[in-house]
């Protein structure tokens, strides 16, 4: 422990020790300013040194949070671009569907044709709907933290579930149509459904029968899981039924490579 | 009192310049400033003992700051210059203390 008592024992230079010795014996008061002067001086660098150390510390948070702003326009712009070039698609999806319409009312095969195609762009989504159904909407418990109380995507996915098995036809989430290729996936701490980022509160459309799907649902194991969940982390649902409900067209329906076995 | 004068003046400059701190110094700021306040303080000290020296002061200053930098910068260099950062701190920490303890023994004779 030498090393530990010579620190506590010697904890001035030795410097000043040699050189008090070997220093003339005057001190005159010429002397003693010089020594204040030195003195001021290093505590003036000193000062400065501690100011721009604790300055730069205090800089470099706002330069994080400036960062982090400008990713965040970053994301809310392509967001933007991204629902731009949704609508479009689904202008010029709607433009072909028109186009289709009249190039198939010439003939009865052709009527035949767009009846049968109008039925299962019903049902895959590929066309916006309307009816009556209920809308569910659900959010976040009001003192949701990192880990209680946040809608997760699974219980989403229950949610959707439920209405599916409670005779909806059509469900949206948020204005994005569910159809058989549709994802609702956690990513990091957001819920991404058609691989969208959603934030609550998260608004479920459901086309179906008025009568009985809140009923069903509330027996469905989806509808048991979300009373679950109100009743014990005080996440927010409500579920209305609605006379008129618009769910919207799936714009980026398209299967690239899956092709109908044997007709053709 | 004129030690704090120059303090607070120090505080004020750097406050008022704000310069930039380039990227490469920016770890060893800190190390400097513990390894100035310990060359102040140990003058502090000298001087409330009699037996204070501007030259050695000056001297003890700048290579105080300039040697624990360098050790720094030697440890970042060998992988380990957290920890001998933290060995300059914790050597440099004792001396402030000894040494307040000290001037605290001069000025308050207790």
């Amino acid at each position: 422990m030498s090393l530990l008592n010579n620190l506590m024992a010697h904890p001035i230079d030795e410097g000043y020790a040699v050189a008090a010795r070997t220093r003339p014996k005057q001190g005159g008061k010429a002397f003693r300013s010089r020594h204040r002067v030195m003195l001021v001086a290093a505590t003036v660098v000193l000062g400065f040194l501690l100011a721009i150390a604790a300055g730069q510390n205090y800089r470099s948070a706002p330069e994080a949070q400036k960062q982090r702003n400008e990713l965040i326009t970053r994301i809310n712009q392509a967001d933007t671009r991204l629902n731009g070039l949704r609508t479009q698609q689904s202008q010029l999806a709607g433009e072909v569907r028109r186009l289709q319409a009249a190039g198939l009312s010439n003939d009865s095969s052709g009527t035949a044709l767009q009846q049968k195609l109008d039925d299962l762009e019903l049902q895959a989504g590929a066309t916006a709907v309307t009816g009556a159904g209920i809308k569910a909407v659900i959010d976040d418990a009001k003192d949701a933290d990192a880990k209680e109380g946040r809608i997760l995507d699974v219980d989403l996915q229950q949610l959707v579930n439920g209405l599916w098995t409670s005779g909806a036809e059509a469900i949206a989430v948020n204005g994005h149509r569910l159809t058989s290729l549709t994802a609702i996936r956690g990513a990091g701490s957001a819920i991404t459904v058609d691989y969208s980022s959603l934030t609550p509160p998260y608004t479920v459309l459901a086309i179906g029968d008025t009568a009985t799907m809140p009923a069903r649902f509330a027996q469905s194991s989806g509808g048991q899981w979300v009373q679950y969940l109100v009743s014990n982390f005080h996440v927010r649902m409500t579920i209305t039924t609605e006379d008129s409900l618009l769910v919207p067209a799936d714009a980026t329906i398209a299967l690239r490579y899956a092709k109908v076995t044997g007709s053709r | 009192m004129i030690a704090v004068l120059g303090l607070v003046i120090g505080v004020v400059i750097g406050l008022l310049v704000a310069p930039d701190v380039p990227e490469w110094a920016q770890p060893y700021l800190p190390i400097a400033v513990v390894a100035a306040l310990d060359a102040v303080f140990g003058a502090l000290r000298a001087f409330l003992d009699g037996i204070f020296d501007d030259k050695v002061f000056v001297v003890s200053f700048i290579s105080n700051v300039l040697i624990a930098a360098l050790i720094v910068y030697l440890g970042d260099q060998l992988g380990v210059g957290s920890q001998l950062s933290t060995g300059v701190v914790v050597v440099l920490g004792i001396r402030i203390f000894t040494n307040m303890a000290a001037i605290r023994r001069h000025i308050f004779r207790a």
